[in-house]
């Protein structure tokens, strides 16, 4: 069972957190002004890399606060864990 | 004393007797014994029939590693599938061999099993020799330390041995390590503890069996297996090695075992495992068996080495004890029914075999080492072609492996390895480990002689058996490579082989070897099957734990679950919560209550007990924009006490739930159950987060109860512009009374207050400043005299009464 670290509580385990998706997805400034096809891609269309990969996770069964982390998808890796507010950081 | 038992020596106590039966015949044995060891102790090989074929089957080793052993037990507690050399002797203990498969219990168990974490900075595994110097440096260094170790007690491969450590005997440094151990706090040291599975970060699970070795006599509130769940900055795998067979024609025969199982059970049971013994050999380990039981008065006929030539040193005792040593040549099968009677040795060119009469036939075709907890951290196995076996083949972040589980075989080898192993760990957990006294020493063993890797003497594939429990043989393995498989995992699955009682400890490494022999490729290209938890079969009892039963998942009652009750109400489940379905009169069924019902709240009024679904409590500056952006309608115009039923949408458009938004003196949501922990979360932070300027909390008030209150009569309290009480009729409508969320003060009750009055609204405006907690003062009395807007009410947990059935009304509203 993995450790992941909550920006808040420290390492917890896995089952304590739900995963939400990719992170940094901004809603868009003027969502009328967009056309179908911008606005779909902002609903439906999301990044899938193998490798690093910025994610929103929530600490569901701890603190129950948002926050994102950076994780490699092929190798389940944990590289970063930030608050939302914080800038993705650079991972090497 | 015992046909077999040697007079003195051993880890068992002689001056205490135990009686048994196995298979309804009554044997004894001593403290100290495992099963298998008092049944060799009488001559017993044989302890049951193969699964497949009924050929007779028996104890093959010492401990976990044994193919053959299985038995059942049915005192003290029935339970199939066990090793008989891994079940501690008790007094009054009944088994029975089995035809390769148990029962299971027909009656409940009622022993407890319960689990326990533990956090350390590094955990070991193994208190053999390279396990209990590497605990002991790292206690020394002030690590937070624990060491789990599989067997009654520690030493690991020196318990059956003659070794020698600093000079003494070996068991005595066990002894003294042990002891200092104890004396370091931070120091959990667990025998009988299995560590059988390892996962990401350190995580390791271990099986601690607490109870079992004290037999009846042991302590009732004790549990009876134990999970440890152990987090661990640093794993130490020391495990040990399991040694392999050799494969021959009818090599599945009892009285056929591994070299060094023959001297563990010599040294540590005083038990002889035969009178006239053969030893079939490809390494120089099965010498120092041979030599050992001969010692002890065993009568070995021959040591046949497949080597070209035999290892100088052990050519040398042999010949002093008159123990005849044929280099070059291999034991090609064996004769006998229930028991081998002789060996057939051949020489390196085949021919007519030579018969050699024994009751005993001791095979030793090297060691693998235990790596099962380094492969499933999914640590690389590389095959060493000068040991002959598969070794940790990269270093893992936050594991190790020492001893010989790494590969090493020589005591003096496991004992620096341990130390090294520990340093190695220590520096890795930036735990100061300078100054640490150097490893004990041990006599250096002879020189070695390389061994030589045989997977299986030529001969008739049919009789030549890979796994003994599967009675799956050489034959099955050219089928599978026949049929196209080319790899070990294609052919495990094909054969069967590895996938019995003992997950493949002794033939799994071999089935790998004669496939490759087949396909015509290195041992060490072809790999091996991957190594999975648990380690050694694990109860399900054990990982259930404390989970059983009303335990296992949690039953969530209402506040009112006791009025439900006292109604004759049926429940039905709704997730973790007991939900009143209907509440049939005597001679109703489901139909008429529910008809019944029906009626009383269209001509009336009715009570729902909705503290099953789920409630969100929304606070904060921003609460209502947050709200406006959950829900299609306009939320944030709620006036204070008033309810609104809404939609709920996402950003696409999909409607995720509907649900009634109250305003309370405090805004509040009340969302359907199953979808309360999705839409809580997103309440959280998912849309606040982006579009929310001052963030509002939303926690969950799942304790909280409501009740909502339908019917054609139901109506809302509330004031007209001029502030006046006014009753308003709701038509087919379902509501909240008063929000829905007023909450019973009491904090042990926490039911809706005065929610049984909800259908005379007049006498039941109470207002927050006014309640007072059920129980607390007389308030069925004060009710009556005060005055009605005034009037504090007791909930309807508390205001037991008779429901008013021959009124015809309906039970939820007395």
């Amino acid at each position: 069972m993995q450790l992941i670290e909550c920006p808040w509580c420290g390492p917890r385990e896995e089952v304590e957190f739900h995963y939400g998706g990719q992170a940094h997805v901004a809603y868009p400034a003027d969502p009328q002004a967009l056309p179908d096809e911008q606005w779909a891609q902002y609903l439906f269309f999301r990044d899938n890399p193998k490798g690093a990969f910025a994610e929103r996770w929530s600490h569901a069964a701890g603190c129950r606060r948002w926050f994102n982390a950076v994780r490699d998808t092929a190798t389940y890796r944990f590289h970063a864990t930030y608050r939302p507010d914080q800038p993705r950081p650079e991972i090497s | 004393m015992t046909e077999f038992r040697v007079p003195s020596g051993g880890r068992i106590d002689r001056a205490t007797t135990y009686r048994f039966t196995f298979g309804g015949t009554s044997y004894t044995g001593h403290p100290g014994d495992t099963l298998a060891s008092a049944l060799l102790a009488h001559g017993v090989h044989a302890t049951g029939t193969s699964i497949a074929l009924g050929r007779p089957r028996g104890i093959g080793a010492a401990w976990a590693e044994d193919p053959g052993g299985l038995v059942q037990i049915e005192e003290p507690f029935p339970e199939p599938m066990l090793l008989a050399t891994t079940v501690e002797l008790v007094d009054g203990l009944s088994a029975r061999g089995i035809p390769g498969q148990g029962r299971l219990a027909d009656v409940p168990d009622s022993a407890r099993y319960d689990a326990k974490h533990a956090h350390a900075d590094l955990l070991v595994v193994g208190a053999g020799p390279a396990g209990l110097v590497a605990a002991l440096t790292a206690a020394r260094a002030g690590a937070r330390v624990v060491l789990v170790d599989e067997q009654s007690e520690p030493g690991g491969a020196l318990l059956g041995s003659a070794d020698r450590v600093d000079r003494g005997p070996a068991l005595d440094w066990v002894a003294a390590a042990t002891a200092e151990l104890a004396t370091f706090p931070d120091v959990l040291h667990l025998q009988r503890t299995t560590a059988f599975g390892h996962y990401d970060d350190g995580f390791v699970l271990a099986l601690e069996r607490r109870t079992d070795h004290f037999g009846s006599a042991a302590p009732r509130h004790r549990s009876r297996q134990r999970v440890w769940r152990i987090r661990a900055g640093h794993v130490l795998v020391a495990a040990g090695a399991h040694e392999r067979p050799v494969v021959f024609c009818d090599n599945d025969r009892p009285g056929i075992m591994l070299a060094a199982s023959a001297r563990t059970f010599l040294h540590r049971y005083g038990v002889l495992a035969g009178r006239d013994a053969v030893v079939f050999t490809t390494d120089d380990g099965a010498y120092a068996a041979a030599v050992d039981l001969a010692d002890a008065g065993v009568r070995v006929h021959a040591v046949v080495d497949a080597r070209e030539v035999a290892p100088l040193h052990w050519r040398a005792e042999c010949e002093r004890r008159g123990i005849p040593v044929r280099a070059g040549q291999v034991v090609a099968g064996t004769e006998g029914t229930d028991r081998v009677s002789a060996a057939l040795v051949a020489g390196p060119d085949g021919g007519e075999p030579e018969r050699i009469a024994c009751d005993l036939l001791l095979v030793s075709g090297g060691w693998n080492p235990a790596v099962h907890l380094f492969s499933q951290a999914r640590g690389r196995l590389h095959h060493d072609d000068g040991l002959g076996a598969f070794v940790p083949g990269e270093t893992l972040p936050g594991t190790s492996v020492a001893g010989s589980a790494a590969g090493v075989f020589d005591l003096d080898g496991c004992l620096r390895d341990g130390a090294r192993g520990a340093l190695g760990a220590l520096a890795e957990l930036g735990i100061d480990a300078r100054g640490a006294t150097p490893p004990p020493v041990a006599d250096s063993d002879p020189e070695r002689t390389p061994p030589r890797v045989l997977w299986r003497v030529p001969g008739d594939e049919r009789t030549q058996f890979v796994d003994i429990q599967r009675d799956a043989t050489v034959a099955d393995i050219a089928r599978a490579v026949g049929a196209g498989m080319r790899g070990v995992e294609h052919v495990k699955r094909y054969t069967t082989i590895g996938t019995a009682h003992d997950q493949g400890k002794t033939s799994g490494v071999i089935a790998a070897g004669i496939t490759a022999e087949l396909l015509g490729v290195p041992v060490g290209q072809l790999g091996t099957t991957t190594f999975r938890p648990p380690y050694t079969p694990v109860a399900f009892a054990a990982l259930a734990g404390r989970n059983r039963g009303a335990l296992f998942d949690p039953e969530r009652v209402t506040a009112v679950h006791d009025w439900h009750v006292a109604r004759g109400a049926v429940f039905e489940d709704v997730g973790q919560w007991k939900r009143p379905r209907y509440y049939p009169l005597p001679g109703e069924d489901m139909d008429a209550a529910v008809l019944r019902e029906c009626a009383a709240v269209r001509g009336g009024v009715g009570i729902l007990d909705g503290s099953t679904l789920g409630k969100i409590d929304v606070q904060g500056p921003d609460a209502p924009v947050l709200l406006d952006r959950l829900y299609t309608n306009m939320m944030s115009t709620l006036k204070v006490g008033m309810v609104r039923y809404g939609v709920l949408c996402g950003a696409t458009g999909w409607c995720s739930t509907t649900a009634p938004c109250c305003a309370p003196p405090r805004t509040g949501t009340s969302l359907h159950h199953h979808r309360r922990r999705r839409e809580g979360a997103r309440l959280d932070g998912g849309v606040a987060a982006d579009r929310v300027a001052r963030p509002a909390g939303a926690p969950h008030v799942g304790h909280r109860a409501v009740g909502h209150v339908p019917g054609g009569r139901a109506a809302v309290p509330g004031r007209d512009r001029r502030g006046l009480p006014r009753r308003r009729r709701l038509e087919g409508a379902s509501a909240s009374w008063r929000g829905g969320t007023r909450t019973c003060p009491a904090s042990r009750c926490g039911s809706p207050a005065s929610a049984s009055r909800a259908s005379s609204p007049t006498r039941s405006t109470s207002t927050p400043g006014t309640r007072r907690p059920c129980g607390t003062g007389s308030s069925r009395r004060a009710s009556r005299t005060a005055s009605p807007r005034t009037a504090p009410r007791p909930c309807t947990c508390c205001a037991r009464r008779r429901p008013t059935r021959s009124s015809g009304r309906t039970p939820t509203a007395p």
